[in-house]
């Protein structure tokens, strides 16, 4: 019986997967709503500022951009670098747009667009810190580096690191903490992370890397299939690239140098 | 000098000006450097007060967050509700900036900490923000006015809300009791912020506002009526919205404004700090133009001390360069005066030795300066040995203030001698670098001139002849001892008085008017003038007056020197009167003469009447005469008579004193001279030839024939006692352009040479006394030359007459005409 009911699930869920692949762009005009997920707390990227409860940044601006061109209506879901292949995988959201690194681990989970951004590795300290002057400093016996679970830094920090002390810290807000606490050296962040670190606080002191350290690609994600969808969030991408959009909304949030074209 | 100096201090004033203009506007940079600072310094303070009051009021949030999770331990919906409601009283102790909590459920507060809240309903309308993805955010409600819920109200209900009126600020968040979600409403207490706000805001300078992110005012120091207002966002608060904090200059509706925004880290909260600008700055501004005025005074003084500092210092630059000036050509002055100086100067060392000498020097010692300069000063070889040594003993004794002046013997450049006055002096006085400067002049010249000039005075005071000098105005300003004595004033007594103190008013004006006249037109005057002693005697002097003429030919001073003929005027009244003794004497002896000729004369007329006469008688008495006879007789009876009349008549013309100037022929008096006396002559065969032009003479006809006479009668003697077988007197007349010229000469011999020149002295005679008295050629003389301003001289002259040779005195008459 199991071998039985097995080949029609399989064939169940292929129809679903190729209905699925066929029908996503239809069923986002048909419910006339497009739902995107977002991390609220990326700053420059898509970021609710609790104190206005606003949403800012360049892909939930895109985002916008992209429900015009389709015309259809937008609506921002919840979700986080820890939750997002579930996210979409459970099809809580039809696309996540909030900058996510084009990673081997991610991409066999998700479907990535081609890449709109593109940032490397920054490290943040304090400016009371007298250990951490420049990057050379950081991979030194004794400093303590913190790094969020979760995000691609930590993969490339555990490869990376071969002197200092690696913390993984769960939860984002947690690491910045943890630097203003003493209790790390530096943390790691991308660069819309760092700027926000810059400008919003009084205490962080940027380290930039001496040459090119690792940059990623970031793009957005979506389930695999839904060619249709995919392609016109392809087309989409290709167009803002053509037309400035990507270049307008990146200097509305500070973000220029973060713009990949092709 | 004037000139540069006023050009001077206008360049100084314009220079000032400019300055004072430049500091001026240094000031003012100055000030508006330092404006900008105030400002930039009120900025800071209202940034780190806003920084201050957010960061504060984040913490106090904060706490309240805290609160608000602590409450699902602080309560157990077992328990009774006032045991609840107590403990959520209680637990505001810690909490001065709560004023109350309260638990909702459903928007319903079912426990309180002030319990009368307890069954109000309050709605979540009105807290911001709204939610985006979570609930569970701190949201702000509109403010309240009142105490609390119970008494309170929102102010959407209210249009005016009094200033004094107590307020309050809901803020909800969930939470979970006992695993079911409950709404916490806090309210805040908005005194406890106030307070806050009043402590920075310096001095209430500042309007502190609290608004939520919707920019809605919650709270301010300054105006609690405008609570409630939803604001427009500013530009500078915009950039606070990005950054979290914005601080600068803006203007809201129209007023100037220094404002800093603060949004609270983490919870929907906007503190806004606002200070007037130009209040702000009035302070300032106050201050700025006190320090304005007193830093443009100090300038102004301190200019003004640099200006005087200038300009004594520019003058006592100028006063030193013209002192440089003056000395360089002083310097030049010196060194010209030096070498072309006709003093003879020379400059030596303490050692006696020539530094310089100059060309006069030079050319008394007729050296030159390479065989000079360098050697000692006694050396220069125009001393003799005495002063050789006097010198070198002076110049090297080192005495470092000689100053002496004298006359030195010396040579000059012909080795004759000479008389010097020498002037040693020493220059830089008692110092170590002290030098002699000798000037000499050769003052022989001058020695000679004094000498002179003493001979002079000594002549002019010794000489017998009066000389008194005056001025221009005839005041007397010197006089000699020989006018003292004539005149017997001292020369004390006449210096400064008028010459005519000495005046005799015996003249009339016309002589003085004379005198004058000559002096202005000639610068001389001679003549002869009666003038008063002191005594107020007169005596007669003869003045020679000079006119010492000025380069302007205007007249310096008179001399006058005279001598007091007083005497000879005597002398000559009586010599005078003793010629006209002479001149009766002469007329005496010429009257006898005349009388003797008279006699010669009148003895063959009156033989001829006494013939005739006796003729007449005796043929009368014979009666033998013929009328014819008779009157023939008588004819000639009266043509002897009227001869002898004729004669008288010459005579008496000739002995008449006729003193009468008038003219007459020569021919005419020659020839009556000579019928004087024909008789005489006739009788010594002396005969007269005459070569007579007839010429008109003007003078004293009779004295001149008296003179031929005289002359005639001379040579009638010379002849008488020769035994010449031929006696002639010569008579010739001729003329030239000035005179007529009689020469009388006879061939009597020559007067002996030794007597020639003196027989025109008086009473000198060769003759004896019975022949003659001496004065007869004395008077011819006297009436030639006084009387016909003529001449009468004599000279031996030796001559051929009929081809016999003559020798015989020959009498020159000179008349001019």
């Amino acid at each position: 019986m199991k071998t039985f009911i097995f080949p029609i699930l399989i064939a169940f869920l292929s129809s679903l997967s190729l209905y699925a692949d066929n029908t996503k762009l239809d069923e986002i005009i048909k419910n006339n709503e497009l739902r995107v997920c977002i991390w609220p707390q990326y700053y420059g990227i898509s970021y609710v500022d609790r104190r206005t409860q606003k949403l800012t940044g360049i892909d939930s601006d895109l985002a916008v951009e992209l429900a015009k061109d389709l015309n259809v209506n937008l609506r921002y879901v919840q979700s986080s670098f820890p939750t997002l292949i579930n996210d979409i995988k459970s099809d809580k959201c039809d696309i996540a747009m909030f900058a996510i690194g084009n990673t081997k681990k991610r991409r066999e989970q998700m479907r990535f667009t081609s890449a709109h951004l593109q940032s490397d590795i920054y490290a943040i300290t304090t400016k009371t810190n007298k250990k951490i002057n420049s990057w050379d400093d950081i991979d030194k016996k004794g400093v303590i580096i913190a790094v969020a679970k979760g995000t691609y830094h930590e993969p490339i920090m555990i490869k990376m690191i071969k002197n200092a002390k690696l913390v993984i810290i769960k939860g984002f807000k947690d690491r910045e903490d943890e630097v203003q606490a003493g209790r790390a050296d530096v943390f790691i962040a991308d660069y819309p992370y760092s700027i926000k670190m810059i400008n919003k606080t009084s205490w962080a002191k940027l380290i930039i890397p001496k040459e090119t350290f690792h940059l990623t690609p970031y793009a957005w994600t979506m389930a695999y299939g839904n060619n249709k969808f995919y392609n016109a969030v392809e087309k989409f991408i290709k167009n803002i690239k053509n037309d400035g959009r990507l270049e307008e909304f990146a200097r509305k949030n500070g973000l220029e140098p973060m713009v990949k074209k092709d | 000098m004037r000139n540069i100096l006023t050009k001077d201090i206008n360049l100084i004033i314009f220079g000032s000006l400019i300055i004072l203009a430049v500091i001026i506007v240094g000031i003012v940079s100055s000030s508006e450097i330092l404006k900008k600072e105030t400002i930039n310094n009120q900025l800071t303070i209202s940034k780190l007060n806003g920084k201050f009051l957010a960061e504060n009021l984040n913490q106090n949030m904060q706490n309240v967050e805290l609160f608000i999770e602590n409450i699902r331990s602080l309560t157990n919906l077992k328990e009774p509700e006032n045991i609840i409601n107590n403990k959520l009283f209680n637990s505001l102790d810690r909490f001065p900036i709560i004023r109350s909590v309260n638990i909702l459920d459903k928007n319903k507060i079912i426990y309180s900490s002030n319990k009368l809240n307890i069954g109000l309903e309050i709605s979540d309308n009105d807290f911001f923000p709204k939610p985006l993805f979570s609930n569970n955010i701190l949201r702000v409600s509109t403010p309240w006015i009142g105490r609390d819920f119970i008494s309170g109200s929102t102010l959407l209900s209210k249009k005016n809300i009094p200033d004094y009126n107590l307020s309050f600020i809901p803020i909800l968040k969930n939470t979970y009791i006992n695993k079911r979600k409950f709404s916490v409403i806090i309210n805040l207490n908005t005194d406890f912020i106030l307070n806050r706000f009043k402590e920075r805001s310096a001095n209430n300078k500042f309007e502190i506002i609290l608004s939520r992110t919707d920019n809605q005012t919650l709270l301010s120091n300054y105006q609690n009526n405008k609570i409630g207002q939803i604001k427009q966002k500013s530009t500078l608060l915009k950039d606070a919205f990005e950054f979290d904090e914005a601080t600068g200059i803006e203007k809201i509706n129209d007023k100037k404004l220094i404002s800093t925004y603060n949004l609270t880290k983490d919870y929907p909260f906007i503190i806004s700090l606002h200070l007037n600008y130009k209040e702000s700055l009035s302070s300032w501004n106050e201050k700025s133009y006190k320090f304005f005025i007193i830093s443009i005074s100090i300038v102004v003084m301190c200019m003004l001390v640099v200006l005087i500092l200038i300009l004594i210092y520019k003058k006592e630059k100028e006063k030193e360069i013209s002192l440089h000036r003056q000395q360089l050509e002083d310097q030049e002055k010196f060194k010209r005066l030096f070498h072309d100086s006709h003093f003879m100067t020379a400059v030596i060392d303490r050692d006696g030795k020539i530094l310089d000498i100059n060309n006069s020097g030079l050319d008394f010692t007729k050296n030159t300066s390479k065989n000079t300069i360098g050697y000692p000063f006694w050396d220069i070889g125009c001393w003799r040995y005495e002063e050789q040594e006097y010198l070198k003993e002076l110049l090297t004794q080192g005495n470092t203030s000689i100053n002496i002046k004298q006359e030195i013997n010396a040579l000059d450049s012909s080795k004759k001698d000479a008389i010097l006055e020498i002037t040693i002096y020493t220059i830089n006085k008692n110092t170590k670098d002290y030098k002699y400067i000798a000037i000499g002049q050769d003052i022989t010249q001058r020695k000679e001139k004094e000498k002179k000039l003493l001979q002079s005075y000594t002549v002019f005071n010794n000489t017998r002849d009066g000389i008194m000098i005056t001025d221009k105005d005839t005041n007397i300003l010197d006089v000699n001892n020989a006018f003292e004595f004539i005149t017997g004033y001292s020369k004390k007594e006449i210096l400064g008085e008028n010459t005519r103190i000495l005046k005799s008013n015996l003249h009339d004006k016309e002589f003085y008017d004379n005198l004058w006249v000559s002096l202005k037109e000639n610068n001389y005057w001679e003549g002869e003038i009666i003038n008063y002693r002191k005594d107020k005697t007169f005596y007669t002097e003869w003045l020679t007056i000079n006119a010492i003429l000025g380069k302007d030919k205007e007249v310096v001073n008179y001399i006058g020197i005279f001598s007091d003929v007083t005497k000879e005027k005597e002398k000559e009244i009586l010599l005078k009167e003793k010629e006209s003794v002479i001149y009766q004497q002469s007329k005496m002896a010429s009257m006898g003469e005349m009388i003797e000729n008279i006699a010669h004369q009148w003895r063959q007329p009156l033989s001829v009447i006494s013939t005739a006469a006796t003729g007449i008688k005796v043929q009368k008495k014979f009666n033998s005469i013929s009328e014819e006879d008779e009157i023939q007789s008588l004819d000639l009876i009266n043509e002897s008579a009227q001869y002898l009349s004729a004669t008288i008549d010459d005579f008496r013309h000739f002995l008449r004193n006729d003193k009468e100037f008038k003219e007459f022929t020569l021919e005419d008096s020659l020839n009556s001279a000579i019928k004087l006396i024909s008789s005489k002559l006739k009788n010594r065969n002396i005969i007269i030839i005459k070569n007579i032009e007839d010429i008109e003479i003007f003078g004293l006809r009779n004295e001149f024939i008296q003179v031929i006479i005289n002359i005639i009668n001379n040579a009638k003697d010379a002849l008488e006692e020769t035994s010449l077988a031929n006696k002639y007197i010569f008579i010739n007349s001729y003329t030239n352009k000035k005179s007529v010229i009689v020469e009388i000469k006879n061939n009597g011999g020559k007067i002996p040479p030794k007597i020639i020149n003196r027989i025109f002295e008086p009473y000198f005679t060769t003759k004896h006394q019975s022949q003659g008295t001496g004065i007869g050629l004395y008077m011819s003389t006297e009436i030639i030359t006084k009387h016909m301003k003529g001449l009468l001289s004599v000279t031996n002259e030796e001559f051929t007459y009929n081809e016999e040779q003559f020798s015989g005195p020959c009498f020159k008459i000179e008349i001019p005409i």
